[in-house]
């Protein structure tokens, strides 16, 4: 019996092994076909049984939880479904894509928001090619699991319901609503704000109960209508209409997990417009202006066209989003956000371009500013023309975000009454790339072989080489120098814009091949002027010009950025002649002062300013640093604490009154303002390099450590510049433009220097070249 | 018979044959590399099922030899009763003459309409099965750069809504078209 037991296994293994054996030869011989009948697999439902009870929605996420968990590749650790991006979700597990209604479920109500939404870039954050190519890349180099870095703000259905592994299960139809509805609105509270997704997603649900407790799911309508104010309290919180909200994602950094390096600022927006006058967070702004959220510019309110519940005293918050992207709606064909995109960027007076002034080669001083002062000019008279680009009223730099991509030039030319071409600086060349010496607003990143990262492979990023920006508030400086041809027919005409593209043409061309139509670009703002060859008398002021004393302080503003502190002084020095009550006039001649290394006179022009505007929060600021230079650490204090009083949220001054206390000893205090420092911006490299030394001596260890940990992970690599100065060496038309002061000419080819030219049929080009 | 080869078996076993075969079984059994590998690459089996409304019986073929890890052949089929619903999709290298697209595309006729924004250029069209007439089908064909891809939806149901099937296509072609960039 025993035996005939054991032949009978042996007879049931054979038999197996024969059929498997054949099975697969079956498999073979079907060239490579396998067959598999799908498991019950976990669905996108967009008609999901309605009004679930919190614990039945509980018990259905975790059967679909346990399902994902099974197979999804922690490569970032257990449990840990979103590094190397920051998405959160409450309950800290996996959610079903059900859960998340389709905008089509919100449409009925909200058919505004809905038809704005649809055309929009949050709507499509994840299917357009100029995105999806790039993830692509990473999922292919590195993994799908990197790609939670992107994902987290891309695609964050994707990321919380465990698509985002090897082998997923999960039905991605959601991928062609992006960021929808109840991504947004179903976010329930926000992290610090460290951007890359810095959010927590609640349940979705568009209902809350009497208690206020939330209803996950869809909900019938009749019962929204019925009590629509328990709809509100579950989609919308106070700080969905917060910078914070949109800092979530539109600060973003690379972290060590993504890159294997360390952390690499990608883009910080966020902190741009806390920096700039619309925050009214910051004292150190040049000029004033009313408090405007992000929203506040891109979420304009209108009377709503079409049927909106969400409407409020006949107004309703836009939900088109428009900003700079061109691309998505040119590729969809969305005309309509194509046109209000195209809108956007021409309305809002947001840049001024000023052609300040001219100097002549062969006389000393400029005319400046043109149009108030009277000249002549004569043939082959050599001209520098000084253009002044002030970023006037945008929250945040030109161009934000991702700079390597998007792409924003001065385009310069002179041609004379025939139309004959003089000079013409920042042109398309005929394959679509720009003139390689324009003045661009544009970026640089290299990896760590010096190489330019063209296809925004971003995890390879080590350093960036140059990187052309002007931020808000502030002023940029172009200089063009020409020669006026002998045969010349005046008058000249001279004109200036700032064209944009989205987005630059060889990431295009990665994207689509060559074979592609040519993206829109869209001229910003310009100025022309009319040169006489002869006598040119003053000439009325356009509408567009600022002030001639904002004038010379942009002008002023410009020098200082680049490093020119004689000509900065001089430009402040015209301002508060023209407008002696000006106190930031005297306080930007001591700001010079003090970059110049001049405290004395530094001083002196600070208390001008605070005895025109006492307690002058900017004035004080930088009155501390000549106190702090004089070693007058009491009253460097004093200074900086009014300074904190008037702006509790100015990083500035918390830091360097942060530094004040501890330079004196007082460890209690400074740490104080550090970790206020830090609340304000978690990154800042500053707070965690005090900190780390502050927690240590009091004792606090485990927290001195991850600050120092922190700190060491932040703070700049000391070989980045290697890296910059290798692509620099290979890139000398990008070389000139890092000088902080360079002209831009063609004039070299005159004396026979060769340099790099544009083809001839695209224009002149230009042969740009530092000379100081 | 059986008795013979229970003794055959009987004699293995007492020559500790049986772990060989045991062994052997295992090798057997266990898919090999390739074999593991056979999944869709740019669509999954759940993305399927949800466009074709219910469980799918997938069908994959790739390339004997290739390093193109895009190129390959998915059929997708979703039974419900006696009708089924078919999702079908090829995706294949163009090489050679910039035309080698405009050949392609030819295989959606003179009534090709253009799709915008479904990869490089798409147009959709209705098909037609000459082995299986009483089919309905949609297609789009299309191109991300140097790859050119045909979605097809097909359905063996009395009437079906031509337009659904021609949407579902259109949706899935515009997920096999991200993939591809």
């Amino acid at each position: 019996m025993k035996i005939k037991s054991r032949h009978a296994v042996v007879t049931i293994v054979a038999l197996l092994g024969i059929s498997c054996g054949l099975l697969k030869t079956s498999l073979a011989q079907s060239q490579g076909q396998s067959q598999q009948q799908s498991q019950a697999q976990p669905q996108y439902n967009d008609s999901q049984k309605q009004y679930q009870t919190p614990a039945e929605q509980e018990a259905e996420r975790k059967q679909y939880a346990d399902k994902i968990r099974e197979s999804y590749n922690f490569r970032f650790g257990k449990g840990d479904i979103s590094t190397p991006g920051n998405a959160a979700v409450e309950g800290n597990d996996f959610i079903q894509p059900g859960a998340f209604p389709k905008a089509t479920y919100c449409k009925t109500c909200h058919a505004q928001a809905y038809d704005h939404w649809r055309q929009a870039l949050h709507s499509n954050s994840f299917r357009t090619p100029f995105y999806r190519t790039s993830v692509n890349i990473l999922r292919r180099e590195k993994g799908i699991e990197f790609t939670r870095h992107c994902e987290s703000c891309h695609n964050p259905i994707a990321t919380l319901t465990g698509a985002l592994t090897q082998d997923s299960k999960v039905d991605r139809q959601f991928d062609e609503e992006g960021l929808t509805c109840l991504t947004c609105h179903a976010i329930q509270k926000l992290q610090p704000t460290v951007g890359n997704g810095g959010y927590v997603m609640g349940v979705p649900a568009v209902m809350v109960d009497k208690d206020g407790n939330r209803i996950p799911g869809q909900v019938p309508y009749v019962d929204i209508m019925g009590d629509p104010e328990r709809h509100s309290k579950a989609v919308m919180k106070d700080f969905m209409r917060t910078p914070e909200f949109c800092a979530a994602c539109h600060k973003a950094n690379l972290p060590t997990p993504l890159n294997d390096y360390k952390f690499v600022r990608a883009f910080t927006v966020y902190d741009e417009w806390h920096n700039s006058k619309f925050s009214k967070r910051n004292p150190l702004t040049f000029y004033s202006g009313d408090f405007t959220t992000c929203q506040g510019c891109h979420m304009k309110r209108a009377a709503p066209e079409l049927e909106e519940y969400g409407a409020k005293n006949g107004t309703f918050a836009s939900h088109r989003w428009t900003a700079g992207n061109t691309a998505v709606p040119f590729y969809y064909g969305f005309d309509e956000q194509l046109q209000k995109t195209i809108e956007f960027l021409k309305s809002g007076n947001y840049l001024n371009v000023d052609l300040f002034a001219i100097k002549k080669a062969d006389e000393d001083g400029m005319v400046a500013p043109l149009g108030t002062q009277a000249f002549s000019l004569k043939p082959n008279d050599k001209v520098q023309t000084m253009v002044v680009i002030q970023n006037k009223n945008i929250g945040h730099s030109l161009i934000p975000e991702v700079r390597d991509l998007y792409e924003a030039w001065v385009e310069f030319a002179v041609n004379d009454s025939d139309g004959k071409e003089i000079y013409h600086s920042g042109f398309l060349k005929p394959d679509g790339a720009l003139d390689p010496r324009a003045h661009s607003f544009t970026n640089r990143p290299v990896t760590e072989k010096g190489e330019f990262v063209d296809n925004h492979k971003v995890f390879t990023i080590h350093s960036v080489a140059y990187d052309n920006t002007i931020q808000a508030g502030r002023s940029g400086m172009v200089r063009y120098e020409f020669r006026i041809p002998s045969d010349a027919k005046g008058p000249l005409t001279v004109v200036a814009r700032v064209n944009y593209r989205h987005l630059r043409q060889s990431y295009l061309n990665n994207i689509f091949g060559t074979d592609h139509p040519a993206y829109p670009v869209i001229e910003i703002a310009s100025r022309t002027r009319t040169l006489n060859i002869g006598d040119n008398p003053a000439t009325a002021a356009d509408p567009q010009d600022n002030p001639d004393w904002m004038r010379w302080n942009n002008y002023g503003i410009a020098s200082l950025d680049q490093l020119q502190y004689a000509e900065a002084i001089n430009a402040f020095s015209e301002v508060v002649k023209l407008r002696p009550d000006y106190a930031d006039g005297y306080t930007n001649i001591g700001l010079t002062n003090i970059e110049w290394e001049k405290y004395g006179s530094a001083r002196w022009s600070l208390k001008m300013a605070l005895a025109l505007s006492p307690d002058n929060a900017r004035a004080l600021y930088y009155l501390a640093l000549v106190e702090r230079r004089a070693g007058n650490p009491e009253l460097e204090e004093a200074d900086l604490r009014k300074v904190v009083q008037q702006y509790p949220l100015s990083r500035d001054a918390r830091r360097e009154l942060g530094k004040s206390f501890y330079r004196q000893g007082k460890q209690h205090e400074a740490m104080e303002q550090f970790e206020a420092l830090q609340a304000i911006d978690p990154d800042d490299v500053a707070a965690h390099y005090n900190l780390s030394i502050l927690y240590g001596r009091m004792g606090m260890e485990d927290k001195a450590a991850a600050q120092a940990a922190f700190f060491t992970n932040k703070k700049a690599d000391p070989g980045a510049p290697t890296y910059s100065l290798d692509f620099l060496l290979k890139h000398p038309e990008i070389s000139t433009e890092s000088v902080p002061w360079h002209v831009h000419a063609d004039l070299e080819q005159e004396a026979g220097v060769e340099t790099p030219r544009a083809p001839k049929a695209s224009g002149s080009g230009d042969g740009g070249s530092p000379r100081k | 018979m059986h008795r013979n080869l229970g003794r055959i078996l009987g004699v293995l076993f007492r020559a500790r044959i049986v772990s060989v075969l045991l062994g052997a079984l295992v090798l057997l059994c266990v898919p090999s590399r390739n074999e593991a590998k056979d999944s869709c690459p740019w669509i999954n089996e759940a993305t399927a099922s949800g466009a074709l409304d219910g469980a799918v019986t997938a069908t994959v073929s790739l390339p004997e030899i290739s390093k193109d890890t895009d190129v390959a052949t998915c059929v997708f089929v979703h039974q419900s009763g006696s009708t089924a619903i078919e999702l079908r999709i090829e995706v294949e290298a163009l090489r050679g003459a910039p035309g080698a697209y405009a050949a392609y595309a030819e295989r959606c006729g003179p009534d090709g309409v253009p799709l915008r924004a479904i990869g490089n250029e798409a147009v959709t069209c209705s098909y037609t099965d000459k082995k299986r007439k009483k089919w309905v089908s949609e297609e789009v064909v299309g191109r991300v750069r140097d790859h050119a891809f045909t979605v097809r939806v097909s359905s063996s149901a009395a009437s079906p809504d031509r337009n659904a099937l021609r949407e579902k296509a259109r949706k899935m072609a515009e997920q096999i078209a991200g993939f591809l960039f």
